[in-house]
């Protein structure tokens, strides 16, 4: 009888620990509560936390009390949101561009709602939506795509910095660059899509193979590629929001931003989630957050603040210590004023084709990576050798038409076998014309 | 078999169907959906063996895993001997400095390795400076640098498991073989080694496994074509490509079934022969041997070569921790104790959560993994191997699935994913194995005749459980206890998929510190806060554990 007394002793045990201990968790609270998920970085979080705990102390003379939750970049944080299925865990989404929020509004996940001071954020900027019309969306953090290096390691390398994105294709810089994939961050798919949409999908296409073959290795997201720039493993990181250069500078790295004369604006955007647990406290943040107050949170969370009629000479002499980082990081004394080279983005054909980018990025590029480098190697060689033999006054005409046509092969069609042996035969022509 | 036994079991297999059958079931579930036509079929798995690419990264899982473990076993034999057998001053650090790995999250130590071996790494810093080379050379990004990385992290379960058989083995076999007229080297590879069969397949399947299940570490090295890190790439990042989801949870059930094959493998082999002793010999301790002092100096070196080499993680960590715009420098330049001002302010609540989250994890564990050894080794109760290969399949599991799959299983439904005690229960899940691993073997090499003399005593089951099993278990269990605990400690990629805001432990701080946010300074301190706590924790158990310790980890120490 003895064990069986044990037994049932162990079964309530265990049983009691079980149900129980979610209560302890579970402890009542008595601040109001508001919960945020997205993929904004830690420092924009913080700022955000600390002056909006104020406020609302000030305005409702209650505490709130703030969850977030970044799960990874934001693909994760729309599939976090997708898991909870309707229920969700928080009630703003917070931060990611365009894109996510558009799938977020297409699969019913969030609910339109117009902030106070929303006519102060512009419609569109050459050609880029900052705000969805219907109110389901809004930018409260504009940034620009760009690219970053590490000017110490570059120094020692005796290398300039590559100006444009064909600078970046430059030999002298192979095994020099790091990015990471497509579909492991929502930055590196959009300076894919810019790519493509700035130069064509022929050329660009051609543009991101040789891009690849400039890759030591590839990074597993575009914070990690920050870090491997900072660190000065690598010493150029593409494909990189204009903040991290910012940051990274303030922290002390010898990093600069890379700004590319072709780019995108990402309208880091804010939505009201649909079934938010804690609707109207959700709505007071948005409120808050496009007010002058909220806007400076942002700019001192190392992000650019999204209305338009703020200067930040004015905020500098009010005492925003960011203001003055923000104006030398820009050059001009508003965001908006920014001068850079935008392309015409379309939106739609990009939310469109997203799986379709990634999956040609994966299947073309990537899973054939060695075999494109090594393609690209001998298509190089074979050129060095038809440029020697034009050099010694050979006749290289059927040479030089062969090898131009492996490297179309290998650039338009990818056909990185087919390449090789074009390549090959250009070499035997050489031989025997 | 007793209705007690019979209840005990249904009991075990109420927890494992609602903490392991249900939410993996979920995930074979998603793996057979077809995204084109919104049905089920095999279609997935055709695609997988049909793909150039997905057998590629299946056939590096298995090329790794073969590395991994051979190296593994090459450099542990003699560590592992060297720990059970010889009487040394300072065997007690030299274990935990052996030890150290495993109590790391594996990506910490990635790091510490990038930052010394990396392309401009402190070593290739320091030779580019002497001028004994003109480029980097290439150490860790690559398949060697995966082998020497994981086997490191590995090394200790192999030490481990292996000192534990040699500690066990009664000596009556060895000094027979001796008396016999084979000695030395012979005695160890026909009477040694094979005794430790048991024991050291315990340790050879996580390790030969590990490479199916750590995403991570090729993820941070950029080498990412293995099972596990395209399976994570897969789930993780399919936005709104579900056949990419699909292909991952495919990815994931088909590296759980290479798991399991190679699992009863290593099974059949220990049940095909009989490893049980008697007695456990005269001491407790085992046998010691008292080393020639050449034998004994080239130890130390070996010791100190492997110490070294795990050194250089809490070093690199240390120095990471203390400073900051560590660039293109053999050694950091600008020294400051702010990342230790900013974790004072952040990781109380983290140290509190990793503490409370593991040790509630330790006693699910302790409470189901005891029984359930007892269960699979000592009784007849019909479905016992099938409760015994559904626990391993948790080990077979890669952590994210099992995030995955609670995330999807215990939300609706089944709430538990809301309350904290999903972090403790899922982490309970994704390690039991390792603790029932080690009851199993220990529970193999006592021999039932010893419960039966007492049960024909007439001495309860239970009672002959508590007087004569445990005492007897302890040196096994107490290995798996520790293992336990420190695996839960460090277990990152089920709880990066449940955590929720306030819920955050050490690694979770470590990563989103380090991988996520901008100054890998705090993060660096972070876990060399986390070695410190684990390294002093690991002595004090080692101190007041006192003879079972001495016996699990080898007698000596001063």
């Amino acid at each position: 009888m003895k064990k069986k007394i044990l037994w049932r002793g162990l079964t309530a045990i265990v049983a009691a620990a079980i149900f129980l201990l979610p209560l302890i968790g579970a402890q009542a609270q008595a601040a109001d509560k508001i919960g945020w998920v997205g993929p904004v970085y830690k420092e924009l979080s913080e700022s955000l936390t600390k002056e909006f705990k104020d406020y609302y102390q000030k305005t409702y003379g209650k505490e709130v009390e703030i969850t977030f939750i970044r799960p990874g970049g934001w693909p994760v944080c729309v599939d976090k949101v997708r898991a909870w299925g309707g229920k969700p865990d928080a009630d703003i989404f917070l931060g990611a561009g365009a894109p996510a929020h558009e799938v977020l509004k297409q699969q019913g996940l969030i609910v339109p709602y117009q902030p106070k001071d929303w006519d102060q954020v512009p419609s569109d900027w050459h050609g880029m939506k900052v705000k969805d019309q219907k109110y389901y969306w809004t930018c409260f953090a504009p940034w620009i795509v760009t690219n970053l290096y590490n000017q110490k390691v570059l120094d020692r390398l005796k290398l300039p910095p590559p100006k444009t994105w064909q600078d970046m294709v430059n030999p002298i810089y192979r095994g020099n660059v790091v990015h990471t994939l497509p579909y492991a961050s929502g930055t590196m798919h959009e300076t894919v899509e810019i790519i493509l949409q700035a130069m064509g999908e022929k050329e660009g296409w051609a543009y991101l193979r040789l891009l690849a073959a400039q890759l030591p290795r590839f990074s597993t997201g575009s914070t990690d590629t920050t870090h491997i720039v900072n660190r000065g493993e690598i010493p150029i990181g593409v494909a990189q929001p204009q903040m991290n250069a910012m940051v990274a500078r303030r922290d002390g790295y010898p990093v600069s931003d890379l700004l590319p004369d072709k780019t995108i604006l990402v309208p880091e955007a804010v939505a009201l989630l649909k079934n938010a647990p804690n609707e109207k406290v959700g709505k007071i943040f948005l409120d808050w957050l496009f007010s002058m107050e909220g806007q400076k949170a942002v700019l001192n969370g190392g992000y650019f603040a999204a209305r338009m009629d703020i200067k930040f000479s004015e905020w500098e002499k009010e005492g925003v210590e960011m203001a003055t980082h923000a104006k030398k990081a820009v050059g001009v004394d508003s965001f908006w004023d920014l001068d850079v080279g935008f392309i015409e983005y379309d939106l739609d054909l990009a939310t469109k084709r997203w799986d379709d980018v990634n999956r040609y990025y994966e299947y073309e590029i990537y899973r054939k990576w060695n075999e494109l480098k090594n393609s690209l190697i001998l298509i190089e060689e074979v050129e060095g050798e038809v440029e020697a033999a034009k050099d010694q006054k050979m006749d290289v005409a059927k040479a030089a038409a062969k090898i131009k046509e492996a490297r179309e092969l290998f650039e338009y069609d990818g056909a990185y076998a087919a390449a090789r042996l074009a390549a090959s035969k250009a070499r035997a022509l050489l031989v025997e014309p | 078999m007793s209705r007690g036994q019979v209840l005990l079991a249904a009991f075990l297999w109420g927890i494992i169907g609602l903490l392991v059958l249900y939410p993996l079931s979920i995930l074979v579930v998603e793996s057979a959906k077809i995204e084109a036509t919104g049905a089920w079929g095999l279609g997935n798995y055709l695609e997988f063996f049909h793909d150039t690419y997905y057998l590629k990264t299946f056939a590096n899982t298995l090329v790794l895993s073969s590395l991994v473990l051979l190296t593994t076993t090459v450099f542990g034999i003699p560590l592992a001997y060297i720990l059970a057998r010889y009487r040394q001053w300072g065997k007690t650090v030299f274990t935990a400095l052996i030890l150290l790995p495993i109590v790391l999250p594996a990506y910490a130590g990635v790091f510490a390795f990038i930052i010394f071996f990396g392309r401009f790494g402190t070593v290739n810093l320091l030779l580019m400076d002497a001028g004994l080379i003109e480029a980097p050379i290439n150490f860790i990004y690559g398949l060697h640098g995966l082998v020497f990385i994981q086997s490191l992290h590995m090394l200790p379960f192999i030490v481990l498991s292996l000192s534990a058989g040699f500690t066990n083995i009664d000596p009556c076999f060895e000094e027979a073989a001796e008396v016999e007229g084979a000695s030395g080297f012979r005695r160890f590879i026909t009477v040694t080694l094979p005794l430790c069969t048991p024991s050291y397949l315990a340790g050879a399947v996580i390790v030969f496994l590990w490479p199916f299940t750590d995403w991570l570490t090729p993820l941070i090295l950029g080498q990412v074509d293995f099972l596990p890190s395209v399976a994570y790439i897969n789930i993780a990042y399919h936005f709104t490509d579900m056949h990419r989801k699909y292909m991952g949870i495919v990815a994931v059930v088909i590296s759980s079934l290479v798991c399991i094959s190679i699992f009863l493998l290593a099974r059949w082999w220990v049940e095909r022969k009989k490893y049980t002793g008697l007695s456990k010999g005269t001491t407790s301790e085992g046998r010691v041997i008292e080393p020639s002092p050449l034998v004994q100096a080239s130890s130390y070196l070996y010791m100190f070569f492997i110490a070294a080499l795990v050194l250089v993680i809490p070093i690199v960590l240390g120095l990471a921790a203390f400073s900051r715009r560590w660039v293109l420098e053999p050694f950091p330049t600008y020294w400051t104790l702010d990342n230790f001002r900013l974790i004072l302010l952040e990781s109380p609540l983290l140290i509190q959560n990793s503490f409370v989250f593991s040790g509630v994890a330790l006693l699910f564990g302790i409470s189901f993994g005891l029984p359930a050894a007892y269960i699979i080794v000592r009784t007849r109760v019909p479905g016992k191997n099938a409760l015994d290969f559904v626990i391993t399949l948790m080990l077979a599991f890669p952590g994210m699935a099992i995030g995955v799959s609670y995330l999807l299983g215990f939300w609706e439904g089944i709430p538990l994913a809301k309350y904290w005690i999903i972090m403790p229960l899922a982490l309970f899940a994704r390690r039991l194995p390792y603790f029932l691993r080690m009851a199993h073997s220990s529970y193999l090499q006592l021999d039932s005749s010893l419960e039966e003399a007492s049960e024909v005593s007439g001495v309860g089951k239970v009672k002959t459980f508590f007087y004569i099993s445990l005492p007897l278990l302890l040196k096994g269990v107490l290995v798996g206890v520790v293992m336990f605990f420190i695996m839960a400690f460090q277990e990152i990629s089920t709880a990066i998929f449940l955590y929720r805001g306030g819920w955050e432990t050490l690694p979770i701080g470590i990563y989103l510190n380090w991988h996520r946010g901008m100054e890998f300074g705090i993060a660096a301190a972070m876990a060399f806060l986390m070695i410190m706590i684990t390294f002093v924790l690991l002595l004090i158990i080692s101190r007041i554990g006192g003879g079972i310790m001495k016996a699990a980890w080898g007698p000596g120490g001063t």
